[in-house]
């Protein structure tokens, strides 16, 4: 192939447009004492933009093709809708009561689930019509959510029952409940939908179950008030926040032993993966910060400053 | 117009109403004082869990454990309140210590939406908190953290247990206490 002067101009542009477009993933951090998100070009490390977002916000979830944010705000007794391309709040939808927390949507990117803290429901909302569809009756204090990657189960968290509820996505109804540790609150599915890590706050541990059955595998202990998890580097490393001792704890997910504590900012709370599988993102409620630990050397390689109340409890990255 | 500006007030009235009726968000608090004093000094007077002689607020502890984790202090603040707190965590090497309050007195009882609530001695709920020395050349910086909710956890609070009232005493606490402690240390 030869140089053509055209030849060359197109490649460029084709360069520089294919340049614009890779600025993604993006990662977006619900700061609650400041009512707003702030989202993370994950290429460059820095803040690009902060959306205003009132009513507390604090869970966030992402549509699957990765252009919409959904951030629940219990404030404003509901969840906002944003446009993630646009950085624009599209509309805030109200559930009636305030207790909007943990928040996921489905794989196929049209139906949304938000846990209900007071009324001990999820709500099954539509992505198109945002009408309620189904409100599903769980454990105490539901908070965390997570989506099979089969589409055909919801796992919940009920924090104040100790308790796990696996919802059957098909009939939009609790299937199957399971103890787990005192005090669940976020939890993970690995990438096979084999295994479910579900962080307990109060008992400082992470409990294992097996998908199918919501069998116990192990119990694994952390620091002090695990808060949430997730999976890196091909599910082989799971990594935990420690809210009350400032860490991340790593676990061998074949050995289900803790690997190694991260020091990273104070009170971490929401964690979640980059899509290269190889950097975790950790959300600094009291330092205003995000974290980037890189998976492989276990050390922080960037520390992000975003806004006031950083919480991020859900998965706040595109993929 | 008149109809504008009905529907204006309406929807301020609907939003602020709304923007009322939530649970509790958590809060935090934090100060920093710099003294002319080493490291070393400033955290020889505030290192010890049982000892508060330091802080103005407390005229008297009872303390047991030590400064190993899980230990406890009853702290019996001058206006007669009692707090009680654990010890989470205590680390010499980093001059650095971090604790929880488990336990308070009743401060007043209030009548609030038609029911009696006890206002607590510190109005705070669910409070944890750490105090760290750093070194700052010849001179000491102390940070004091705390996050913590206000003391009523249902919607709607009175003014006694609301966020503004936690902040503030939080803020209060800390403002005095580091003031205190930059004095005698620099004696």
């Amino acid at each position: 192939m030869y140089n053509h002067p055209k030849t060359v101009a197109s490649f460029l542009a084709t360069v520089f447009f294919s340049t614009a477009l890779s600025a993604q993933p993006f990662a977006y951090i619900s700061n609650q004492l400041d009512d707003s998100v702030s989202i993370i070009d994950t290429a460059s490390a820095k803040v690009i933009d902060t959306v205003k977002i009132t009513g507390k916000p604090a869970g966030v979830a992402l549509s699957p093709d990765g252009n919409t944010v959904y951030i629940s705000t219990p404030e404003a007794n509901g969840f906002a809708v944003i446009d993630a391309k646009q950085h624009k709040l599209l509309k805030h939808v109200p559930l009636g009561s305030s207790g909007a927390l943990g928040i996921a949507v489905d794989k196929s990117g049209q139906r949304l689930f938000v846990a209900d803290w007071y009324k001990n429901t999820v709500a099954v909302i539509d992505t198109v019509d945002f009408k309620i569809k189904a409100t599903i009756p769980v454990g105490e204090s539901p908070s965390g959510l997570v989506v099979s990657p089969d589409n055909r189960w919801l796992y919940v968290a009920n924090r104040l029952s100790n308790s796990v509820s696996q919802i059957d996505l098909h009939t939009l109804t609790e299937r199957n409940v399971t103890k787990v540790g005192e005090h669940p609150f976020g939890l993970s599915i690995d990438s096979k939908g084999q295994r479910l890590y579900v962080a307990n706050v109060e008992s400082d541990d992470v409990t294992v179950l097996d998908n199918q059955h919501l069998k116990k595998v192990a119990t694994v202990k952390v620091k002090t008030l695990p808060y949430a998890t997730t999976l890196a580097l091909n599910d082989s490393r799971l990594f935990v926040t420690n809210q009350e001792d400032d860490s991340v704890s790593v676990i061998d997910t074949a050995t289900l032993t803790e690997l190694a504590v991260i020091e990273v900012g104070d009170k971490p709370e929401g964690i979640s993966t980059h899509p290269d599988g190889q950097h975790v993102y950790v959300a600094n409620w009291f330092d205003n910060t995000v974290s980037v630990i890189d998976a492989k050397t276990l050390t922080v390689v960037d520390t992000i400053p975003t806004g006031n109340g950083s919480r991020a409890f859900g998965l706040f990255i595109s993929q | 117009m008149k109809k504008i500006t009905l529907f204006a007030s309406a929807a301020l009235f609907l939003f602020t109403a709304t923007a009322n009726a939530h649970g509790p968000v958590r809060q935090k608090t934090h100060d920093s004082v710099t003294i002319n004093a080493p490291a070393d000094k400033v955290w020889g007077i505030i290192k010890n869990f049982d000892d508060m002689s330091w802080l103005p607020a407390i005229a008297s502890v009872s303390a047991k454990g030590g400064n190993k984790d899980g230990a406890t202090r009853v702290l019996t603040l001058k206006d007669g309140g009692k707090i009680t707190e654990e010890l989470k965590k205590h680390d010499d090497a980093k001059m650095m210590y971090s604790y929880k309050i488990t336990d308070m007195s009743t401060k007043a009882t209030i009548s609030h939406s038609g029911q009696d609530e006890k206002v607590p001695a510190f109005p705070v709920g669910n409070y944890a908190a750490d105090i760290q020395v750093k070194a700052e050349g010849a001179a000491s910086v102390v940070t004091w953290k705390a996050g913590y909710y206000r003391a009523y956890m249902n919607n709607n609070p009175p003014a006694e247990m609301n966020e503004e009232a936690a902040n503030t005493a939080v803020a209060d606490l800390f403002k005095t206490g580091l003031a205190n402690l930059k004095a005698l240390a620099e004696k």
